[in-house]
């Protein structure tokens, strides 16, 4: 034992000038965007379906278009409990129980009346997807299909194979980026078609300038579980930190929302508090979150002392944020086409090559294992996690869990299996603490 | 043994034997010969081919390979032909192989390029195929991204590709996809002329072999298969979609032919993606990169908004004078299960009859699928009097 | 001083009563059925008659398997993949690999010189590739599953059995039969598929010898003789290992008491 639960004595939360702060200004943020969803809807105005993956705010935003992201609704039922009603609803339609539950859960809100737990879910005007999930652009379709609105496919020249440089000297940096800058300005033109608006570019550049600043402020954040203690879990608060991340990405809003998240993390560290009395066990999070049992999952972890205190997820899931993102304003375009690349390249289909990413993790969150959490539902996040496990394993000596469950669907969920392999995965990263002290 | 007999077998030996004899033949003949493999759907041969390349087609090992290493790599729910291409190079049977393109189709075959490069010791390369077809920016792009791939493909042969041989290969592989045309209009026009498994093994010997051998034999059997006398049967006339990827066995297609005619499909579709040919005068590079976005066939696995793919099949169903259609997909096939039910809906908005299936290139049982598709014709072909 | 463990397992429960000079005294196994407290219980007695003491004369007991937090009586908990480890480590001092193909999961488990796991990799979630295909087989074929083994040994043109869903592998083996396949070949098609299951798991976390095969299929000799073709190594096996999940829990039990704190006893599941 390390004796670290000492530091778990400190200042009651109360005594703290930030505490609850995340948490509270969290669900008002998510809760004032349902309400923008609902209201736009119930006036028949135009709202567009993004991805977090590439939602393309900073366009959307500059034409005042409000952003509904399917996959956060589709959680959002699974946390409430209810995502099978939905689910079930599209396997009754013909979708198999084979695919992405995030897309049935979404079919079946649109096939039952679109009433969300958190309000009323609207009906597409316009969708944007991008390439960087291909089961987003079979999604869309089926919107397309159900309501006849344009669709958008921002298509982005991701992650090419080994020996490929990334980068703004890569060899088809250029080419890539014309290609995308090409067809922004082609969904600008489709955002004036269903807006009836003339673009604005200083609008833009606004929008732009907030997005500069959030992603500064997620990188802080994300930076201060270096601490030790980590003042918060990635997995459970960090969902939080993403959510507002693409819901209020390019508003002054989420941008002040991370400076506040940010500022109660640093009271967190000073006062030596983390998210568990007793940090024992520090782990990377990869793969995406199991919703249907979202906090035992967790506890099944905490119980030995874990915290997640890094997650691959807040890096595809909050837009690519994390990497860093500079826009240039006195050319927005260009620049938006850049670090739309960058961030798709690096961030969300780096995730296909991600050891590398893993292993600077490990280093500079002083990481003891690595959880691949494989979702039934997403092959774009889980195909090759038993792969990068063992390279891990055998390259780097980074011990690795893998578990298997889903975002979505309940039947997929197996307490007794799961706590088997992670109490075996402790047990064993134990014996490795204790032949280090050796 | 008849002549349509011997070519039939050739073929079948190059397609089905998980050894790849006809490969190994290739290179015997070519030492120090370099061959490249790609993943489904679509490749542009033409260009590993002008570089003197063997391009060859990774589409899994069917039944008959057995998954040993492969499932250590993957996670499981992905579908069997991403596992079964894996564990072709896990367990060394195209160690020949210098190179592995694959392609986004989907997110596992996209993955699958990670795992294959932290397994194999070839280049590993994705070829990033447009999805935004309509963008007056996408053949300026695609043409990039060939001319990136050739240059991935020169520094395998050391030898750069001349414009005038890249012309070259464009007609021959226009010939050949020419040749698979003239088969598809037998099986739409006289379908008692050649059985489902004939022309499915004809077509998918075309990607495992050098194509001048297989275009030689190609025109040679078909030659033959006109000069048969096979007597009209009084059979249902289908077309089966779902085979774009993943391949169903051809025990699967067996059973179907027992029962119905296939008049068409989108088996191997990759194959016969470009559905005209490609012109030879100008830049042979931005000439398939226009044919892959202009005059092409379409797939679940390819946004091409000028092609939604239920009015595709639609009209597939209505050219070949199909009266029914079979909606199969692979299983844990993303794409092709989210189509199916797209396809289904038209389908019936059509009163087209269909039948959906789930098939798996792994699959031996076929004693369910056998009474399905019997019942299917059956309701068709009888009325009650 | 005497110590005891308890492997619940999905199909059978083991236990074993083991002195400090880390003897086995006795075994007890059971059919684990509904009740699991119970089997657990039953198990222990059987243990305590073979080695001819009584229950208060066991210092410590530790539960192991998936029912392991339903052995009551028990002092603490320890996964039945550590304890697989530490067992087969204790019987074959050599192990370095252990494949333990249970009723319901298979795992692979690459352990340390102490018999300490480094690393390990679990069957998904479905059970195909485990005990329990051979269940299906065996009742399919109405074939005692202790009989299936000597049977698969006579197979000359074995099937490739290829479904991968324990539900499936019903049909698929009525399949080859209706097809005039021999009942042999059929079900060394199924021993093939789970050595295959096996052996991707084995790979996962690489295999180094000496590898030891525990568990209830162990007792199979042509699972036996499939996974040494596999691995290209002489697999350890004894009438033991069945017991190897008890013995390791007992193991551990024992360090509980000598050490107070083992590599395993950190862990909440012991406080």
């Amino acid at each position: 034992m390390t004796g670290k639960g000492a530091s778990g004595i400190a200042p009651a939360s109360s005594e703290l000038k930030h505490a609850g702060a995340t948490r509270r200004e969290g669900r008002r943020l998510i809760d004032q965007w349902w309400q923008e969803l609902s209201a736009a809807d119930a006036e028949a105005r135009p709202v567009a379906n993004v991805f977090v993956m590439g939602s393309i705010a900073e366009v959307l935003r500059a034409f005042d278009i409000p952003m509904s992201f399917p996959e956060i609704a589709a959680l959002q039922t699974a946390i409430r409990g209810k995502s099978m009603d939905y689910l079930l609803a599209a396997e009754d339609q013909g979708y198999s129980p084979d695919i992405c539950a995030y897309v049935k859960v979404d079919v079946g809100l649109h096939v039952t009346g679109r009433e969300h737990p958190h309000g009323r879910l609207p009906k597409p005007s316009l969708v944007v997807s991008t390439n960087m999930c291909n089961t987003y652009i079979k999604w869309s379709e089926i919107w397309e299909r159900m309501y006849g609105c344009p669709l958008f496919v921002l298509d982005i020249p991701g992650w090419r194979g080994t020996g490929f440089e990334y980068g703004v000297n890569g060899g088809s940096f250029r080419s890539d980026c014309a290609y995308v800058q090409g067809q922004l300005r082609e969904l600008i033109v489709m955002c004036e078609q269903v807006t009836g608006r003339a673009f604005d570019v200083d609008r833009l550049r606004e929008v732009m300038g907030e997005v500069n600043r959030m992603s500064e402020m997620y990188r802080e954040i994300l930076a201060e579980n270096k601490n030790r203690p980590a003042p918060f879990n990635s997995l459970t608060e960090g969902v939080v930190h993403m959510g507002v991340a693409n819901a209020y990405r390019g508003h002054p809003e989420g941008s002040r929302f991370m400076e506040a998240a940010r500022d109660e993390l640093r009271e967190r560290v000073h006062a030596g508090i983390g998210p568990i009395p007793d940090e024992r066990f520090r782990l990377l999070f990869v793969g995406p979150a199991c919703y249907t049992n979202f906090r035992r999952f967790v506890e099944m972890f905490e119980e030995w002392g874990a915290v997640f205190v890094a997650a691959e997820y807040a890096s595809y899931g909050g837009g690519g944020l994390d990497r860093g993102i500079h826009y240039d304003l006195a050319r927005p375009i260009e620049s938006l086409a850049e670090q739309i690349l960058l961030s798709s390249q690096t961030s969300f289909s780096g995730i296909f090559h991600s050891h590398q990413w893993q292993t600077g993790v490990v280093r500079d969150w002083s990481v003891d294992g690595i959880c691949f959490h494989g979702v039934k539902s997403c092959r774009t996040t889980s195909t090759g996690l038993p792969d990068a496990r063992e390279w891990l394993m055998r390259n780097e000596n980074i011990p690795g869990l893998f578990i298997q469950s889903d975002l979505v669907d309940a039947r997929l969920w197996a307490e007794a299996q799961l706590k088997n392999r992670i109490d075996a995965f402790f047990e064993s990263l134990q014996g490795r603490k204790a032949s280090a002290r050796r | 043994m008849s002549e349509l007999a011997d070519i039939l077998e050739r073929c079948t030996s190059a397609a089905e034997d998980p050894s790849f004899p006809a490969v190994r033949e290739w290179l015997d003949a070519h030492p120090g010969g370099k061959v490249l493999g790609h993943f489904q759907v679509y490749f542009p041969e033409e260009i590993a081919h002008a570089a003197g390349m063997l391009p060859i087609k990774l589409m899994g090992g069917g039944t008959g390979v057995q998954i040993r290493r492969a499932d250590a790599h993957i996670a499981a729910f992905v579908c069997s032909i991403v596992r079964s291409t894996l564990e072709l190079a896990l367990s060394g049977r195209i160690d020949f192989m210098s190179m592995f393109v694959t392609h986004p189709i989907c997110d596992a075959a996209r993955h699958s390029c990670g795992v294959w490069a932290r397994n194999f010791a070839g280049d590993c390369q994705i070829l990033y195929f447009p999805h935004n077809a309509t963008s007056t920016h996408a053949a300026e792009y695609l043409t990039g991204e060939y001319r990136r791939i050739a240059g991935a493909i020169e520094a395998q042969t050391g030898r750069s590709i001349a414009d005038e041989a890249l012309r070259e290969s464009i007609e021959l592989f226009n010939e050949s996809r020419r040749l698979l045309r003239d088969l598809y209009a037998i099986k739409r026009e006289r379908p008692w002329l050649v059985t489902a498994v004939e022309a499915y093994t004809l077509t998918r010997a075309a990607g495992f072999m050098p194509r001048e051998e297989h275009t030689t034999l190609l025109r040679r059997a078909l030659a033959l298969i006109e000069e048969r006398e096979a007597k009209r049967q009084d059979r249902i006339r289908v077309v089966f979609e779902g085979g774009f990827c993943e391949q169903p066995p051809l025990d699967l297609l067996a059973v179907l032919q027992d029962v119905c005619y296939i008049v068409d499909d989108d088996l191997l579709i990759g194959l016969r993606w470009l559905t005209e040919d490609v012109p030879t005068s100008g830049d042979p590079l931005e000439n398939l990169a226009r044919s892959y976005l202009g005059t092409s066939s379409y797939s679940p696995v390819q946004r091409d908004p000028r092609k939604p793919k239920e009015h595709m099949l639609l009209r597939r169903i209505r050219e070949s004078g199909a009266e029914a259609a079979i909606v199969a997909s692979a299983k844990m096939c993303e794409p092709g299960l989210e189509e199916q039910v797209g396809y289904a809906q038209a389908l019936d908005e059509a009163g087209i009859p269909h039948l959906i299936m789930e098939f798996e290139e792994k699959m031996v049982v076929f004693e369910q699928v056998r009474m399905e598709a019997e019942t299917f014709a059956e309701s068709l072909l009888f009325e009650f009097a | 001083m005497l110590v005891a463990g308890v492997d619940v397992g999905s199909t059978q429960t083991k236990g074993v009563v083991i002195d400090d000079d880390r003897r086995i005294l006795g075994r007890g196994i059971t059919d684990t059925g509904a009740r699991l407290a119970e089997a657990g219980d039953a198990a222990f007695r059987l243990a305590l008659e073979g080695a001819g003491v009584a229950r208060d004369d066991v210092d410590f007991v530790i539960g192991t398997g998936y029912g392991r937090f339903r052995v009551e009586f028990g002092d603490a908990q320890v996964t039945e993949i550590s304890c697989h480890a530490r067992g087969a480590a204790h019987l074959f001092p050599r192990t370095r690999t252990v494949l333990d193909v249970g009723g319901q999961d298979t795992k692979a488990i690459k352990v340390g010189k102490g018999g300490e796991v480094l690393d390990f990799c679990m069957n998904d979630k479905c059970s195909a590739g485990t005990g329990r295909f051979l269940s299906a087989a065996s009742d399919a074929l109405e074939i005692p599953l202790g009989e299936l083994g000597a049977l698969a040994l006579t197979a000359r043109n074995p099937v490739n059995v290829t479904t991968t869903c324990t539900v499936f592998a019903e049909s698929e083996i009525l399949g080859w039969l209706a097809r005039g396949r021999r009942t042999e070949d059929v079900v060394m098609g199924v021993h093939q598929a789970i050595a295959a299951r096996s052996f991707s798991l084995l790979a996962r976390v690489g295999v180094e010898p000496e590898l030891t095969f525990t568990g209830g299929v162990a007792r199979n000799q042509a699972m036996v003789a499939l996974i040494g073709e596999l691995t290209d190594l002489r697999v350890n096996a004894s009438e033991d290992t069945h017991y190897c999940g008890a013995v390791g829990a007992a193991l551990y039990a024992l360090d509980r008491l000598l050490v107070g704190a083992p590599a395993a006893g950190e862990g909440s599941a012991l406080r």
